[in-house]
């Protein structure tokens, strides 16, 4: 039943993702062609009116890419929290608590198709961001691919192990980030269905308790990790030998932290849809 | 006859802790009409929405063909809520082909049937539809189905007689004959001639139990006269 559930609610969802994903990767593409074109500089620079217009098209362009950005990162988020919410505790709920299926399948098969458009929307933002920067500094600053190139060798002389350990840790933090997101926000809206009124509004504040009481925790684990990573050194100036490997100990329980809380932000949910469901 | 609904004790509390039923205690058996009838207020939703596991009872407990709700209850059970639950975006074709998918004995030729034969066009989506007309799709859908319970709520509320008369014909043509079917409503006139038993219910608490033959037999009258004494205001 979770695959039948996931193909509706692919089907429900792919074309404004799809429009959202597509308005940013045609953005990307108009600035890479447009940073590339040849006689972009000459133009802008051959005369005042050339700079005023470059000017112009520089902050048009930037405006309106980040505001593509931030419908597809935010706008995404949010139309995935409202699915969420008018799907399963709305009147539309009446359908879908009355399916065959339990509510861990409910919960995960919005879960993953949200996850799913989340990291193809994060994937595209990274791609075109940096293809677009890069394109910028190339036209501006005349940065080549050899620099670049040069740049992850560097990295790369650190060993691979090393470079292998952060690669890994790096994705399991941004894969993380964009599951808790979800569940973040699946766990505040059903925090505010416990609300006899205004369960909209407890929802919204119920997000907002959750970010700071996750924020506190976070700090806590934190530092007190970095104390154990630390262990018997005296000072942080102690790794300066060997900072890399610190901040691989830090970014792992980061890691760590991420999906220990995206498991309690799930299990808020389902206990809550399981155990407490009221559509009044 | 076997049990297809048992509740015991239930009972229900909103906030107010005012309870809204209390202490029902109830059992229908398969192949039944049942007419569960009050006035608005009384506990008739309260109960259904406890029977489908959409409120938690704050007391007591419901065994639907004895089981608590869950997965095999919601297989044998075809719910009709008293409000529109399908998504306004959604094609009619797209709504059959989800309740095939769900449930196993969902009948799409029945629904295709149906359909067709209101005029209704299968590929136009909800929204466009009127609103009786979202209404019958919804009940279509529900009577579609080879249920154990068929669970009514409120069917023939808000639409006008000709379309009553429609959505009567259709509970009655279409529903499993082995099955039980608990309508809920207070228009008794329109229902009194297919129901086997009624249920009458005042603030929350069951008042009456019987069949309709019991009730012209015992106060010589008719369902509907009998329910307007009961409830006099």
């Amino acid at each position: 039943m979770l695959g039948k559930l996931v193909s509706h609610e692919w089907k429900d969802s792919w074309k404004i993702m799809s429009l959202l994903n597509a308005a940013v990767l045609i953005l990307s593409i108009i600035g890479i062609v447009f940073f590339n074109a040849d006689n972009a500089v000459e133009l802008f620079d051959s005369s005042d009116i050339g700079q005023t217009m470059g000017v112009f098209v520089y902050s048009s362009y930037s405006m309106i890419y980040v505001l593509s950005i931030l419908a597809l990162s935010i706008g995404s988020t949010l139309y995935f929290y409202v699915r969420f919410y008018k799907n399963l505790y709305t009147d539309q709920g009446y359908l879908m608590h009355t399916l065959p299926v339990t509510e861990t399948e409910l919960i995960w098969s919005k879960a993953i198709v949200a996850i799913i458009w989340r990291i193809i929307g994060t994937l595209i933002m990274c791609i075109g961001i940096s293809s677009v920067l890069y394109s910028f500094f190339q036209l501006r600053l005349g940065w080549e691919w050899d620099e670049v190139m040069d740049a992850i060798e560097e990295v790369f002389e650190m060993g691979p192990m090393f470079v292998a350990v952060y690669i890994i840790l790096g994705i399991l933090i941004g894969l993380g980030s964009i599951i808790f997101t979800i569940f973040k926000g699946y766990a505040a809206i059903s925090i505010g269905q416990l609300a006899s009124k205004n369960k909209v509004l407890a929802s919204v504040g119920a997000y907002f308790g959750l970010h700071i009481g996750i924020s506190i925790v976070s700090n806590i684990v934190t530092q007190f990790s970095m104390i154990v990573i630390l262990g018997g050194r005296k000072n942080i100036f102690n790794y300066l030998d060997e900072p890399g490997w610190f901040f691989a100990g830090f970014m792992a329980v980061s890691a760590a932290l991420i999906f220990i809380l995206c498991a309690v932000c799930y299990i808020i949910t389902r206990q809550i849809m399981k155990n407490r469901l009221n559509l009044e | 006859m076997s049990t297809i609904v048992e509740c015991r004790n239930l009972t229900k509390c909103y906030n107010s802790r005012i309870p809204a039923v209390t202490g029902i205690n109830l059992t229908i058996e398969s192949g039944r009409i049942i007419g569960l009838l009050g006035p608005n207020g009384s506990g008739k939703t309260t109960i259904i929405k406890m029977m489908n596991g959409l409120l938690q009872p704050t007391k007591g407990e419901v065994l639907i063909d004895g089981e608590e709700p869950g997965i095999h209850t919601r297989s044998v059970v075809s719910y009709l809520p008293e409000r529109t639950y399908l998504e306004a975006q959604k094609t009619v074709a797209d709504i059959i082909d989800f309740f095939d998918d769900f449930y196993v004995d969902f009948r799409p030729d029945r629904a295709l049937q149906m359909i067709d034969s209101l005029g209704i066009d299968y590929n136009a989506r909800l929204k466009t539809l009127s609103k009786g007309a979202k209404e019958k799709v919804q009940l279509i859908l529900v009577m579609s189905r080879d249920a154990k319970l068929y669970i009514l709520d409120e069917p023939i509320a808000g639409v006008d007689p000709a379309a009553r008369d429609y959505i009567i014909r259709t509970i009655i043509n279409n529903y499993n004959r082995d099955a039980s079917v608990l309508i809920s409503t207070h228009l008794i006139t329109d229902i009194e001639d297919v129901l086997d038993e009624v249920i009458f219910l005042k603030q929350g608490h069951l008042v009456l139990r019987a069949t309709v033959d019991e009730i012209k037999e015992k106060y010589g009258v008719s369902v509907d006269k009998h329910f307007r004494e009961v409830f006099a205001c």
